[in-house]
């Protein structure tokens, strides 16, 4: 794998070629670093809560009512410039800004950025080749104060390796779980093909 | 009184995305806290008249307030309403649990205004429903463009007048109903192109003629004929009922554009302009329907419900796009000072 860096990122960026990586909206050329690009901070979110449940169950059970992951979260929306309080301790889902779409050739790892990660907040995400969609990005904070975040500002960097061969996210279902969507989505963990398997396993006789 | 007073405060604490909204519903308290002062002052048939208005648009005006409302559509339908009407308005949805959609033609800010004396208010209210499961499908929510053309009719007046220009022959109230219906599938057509057949065909294909509506397929071949400018005797009735109205005259404002490139890539569309912004939904019903049909790539893995998720959400974020660039570029052309 290669990094892309510099005019080649640029470049593809900027250019509408199919293979090449597509973000809308590019508000500010300025996003474009030498080795990262910068992306924003989406307007939906998806707020943890607490419920009656004590916890969040996964694993499968056949017959059993479940509550599902969704309840969990609380959905609310933003403008652009407005703002959004990440209490310590709290999970919140969100997406970027923008609209980005991966070549089947390109990977890309999601940062947050220096200037947040000071603050106590940090994103680690990585996003397949072939993605299309706003990409995921679940923020945590991890310091002891409840931070004032602005719709749209730059929260993340992402930095983008250009792989040999391709790959083909789009026409695997298993991991197309989360393919295409422009807001936030609850983990679908619950919904892994292991988990059947495991509960088998779990029952069958040593 | 009392309750609905302490409604309508609670929906103040809860902030809006729309200014116009937030001064109508301030004025909207104020009237009814006086209405609550001087309660015995006021006949019952008026206060209970006052409470059924306000409970009403309470819940219209709680649907603004739910962060759930399809904000790229109501934007859309903002930019046709000016087109129509000079005088400021706010448009409110409420989400419905049933498939309905409908427009509340009674502005509770008339009501009150005739019935409180110093209570005046600087803008209307458009109180249009949707089903909460349609939210986050703009495609469906052409319907919502229907809706409006009802409001811009009962404004403008354009079906009164047309029952005294032209009174009915014969049961002038079901004449008068589908007079209405018509016109508004023409308002939705002028800014959504074939989008409003594709949808009343999707919904209601084989609805025959009822005491409310015109047949489906009445409806459809209307707005085919003005679509395609083939003479159509209920279409000129209305461009002649504008002119002497004095309103513009229906045509087509909007320009389909060329999504299939972006979205045969699952890509957003930069939208060029507002005439783009209302054709995409006349692109994308075309979009969705070969998709389903054709089964071609890269829609041929998935199923139709995964199909009409991805189209709706490509629409809702283009439009979305198109609204945050217009908003940047307006903040750094005119300074970031607030």
């Amino acid at each position: 794998m290669q990094l892309i860096t510099g005019h080649l990122l640029k470049e593809s960026i900027l250019s509408d070629q199919e293979d090449s990586i597509f973000l809308d909206p590019l508000l500010d050329e300025q996003q474009i670093g030498p080795v990262t690009l910068d992306v924003r901070l989406g307007y939906d979110f998806l707020v943890s809560v607490v419920t009656r449940k004590p916890y969040i169950e996964l694993a499968a059970q056949s017959g059993a009512s479940r509550r599902g992951v969704s309840s969990y979260f609380q959905e609310t929306r933003r403008e652009v410039g407005d703002r959004f309080v990440l209490y310590p301790d709290q999970v919140v889902l969100t997406t970027t800004l923008e609209y980005l779409s991966l070549p089947t050739n390109v990977y890309a790892d999601v940062l947050s950025r220096s200037s947040y990660t000071r603050l106590g907040v940090h994103v680690n995400t990585m996003v397949q080749p072939g993605f299309k969609g706003c990409v995921p990005v679940e923020l945590y904070n991890h310091g002891n104060n409840a931070i004032e975040l602005v719709v749209g500002s730059r929260i993340c960097q992402m930095r983008f390796f250009k792989m040999v061969g391709n790959a083909d996210y789009v026409n695997d279902a298993n991991i197309r779980k989360y393919y295409g969507d422009v807001r936030p989505m609850v983990s679908r963990a619950d919904q892994d093909e292991d988990l059947p398997v495991l509960e088998a396993a779990r029952q069958s006789l040593d | 009184m009392h309750l609905l007073l302490d409604e309508l405060t609670a929906l103040s604490r809860t902030p809006y995305f729309n200014k116009s909204l937030e001064q109508y519903l301030d004025n909207l308290i104020r009237a009814v806290r006086h209405v609550v002062s001087r309660f015995d002052n006021f006949p019952s048939d008026v206060t209970d008249q006052i409470a059924e208005t306000v409970w009403l648009a309470a819940k219209y005006l709680q649907g603004g307030t739910s962060k759930a409302v399809p904000y790229e559509t109501v934007y859309a339908l903002r930019l046709a309403l000016m087109e129509w009407v000079d005088q400021p308005c706010a448009i409110t949805t409420a989400l419905r649990d049933d498939l309905d959609y409908h427009f509340w033609s009674i502005d509770p800010g008339k009501v009150l205004e005739k019935f409180v004396p110093d209570v005046a208010f600087d803008s209307e209210l458009i109180q249009i429903a949707l089903p909460k499961l349609y939210r986050h499908f703009p495609l469906y929510n052409v319907a919502l463009y229907h809706e409006l053309g009802h409001f811009v009719d009962s404004k403008c007046g354009v079906i009164s007048f047309s029952l005294i220009w032209r009174p009915p022959r014969q049961r002038p109230r079901i004449a008068e109903a589908h007079r209405k219906e018509h016109f508004s599938d023409l308002f939705a057509a002028c800014y959504t192109g074939s989008a409003i057949s594709l949808f009343l065909d999707s919904i209601a294909s084989d609805a025959p003629i009822s005491a409310t509506h015109p047949a489906t397929a009445d409806r459809i071949s209307v707005v085919q004929d003005f679509l395609s400018g083939t003479p159509n005797p209920i279409v000129d009735f209305y461009q002649d009922v504008l002119k002497q109205r004095g309103l513009p005259e229906l045509n087509k404002r909007y320009v389909s554009p060329s999504i299939k490139p972006n979205f045969d890539a699952i890509r957003t569309y930069p939208i060029a302009d507002n005439a783009e912004l209302h054709g995409l939904i006349d692109s994308g019903w075309i979009y969705l329907c070969e998709a389903y049909e054709q089964k071609r790539e890269p829609w041929s893995a998935m199923s139709k419900q995964e199909i009409m998720r991805i189209i709706n959400d490509l629409i809702e974020k283009s439009i979305r796009n198109r609204m945050v660039k217009l908003k940047w570029s307006d903040a750094t052309n005119h300074g970031t000072s607030a």
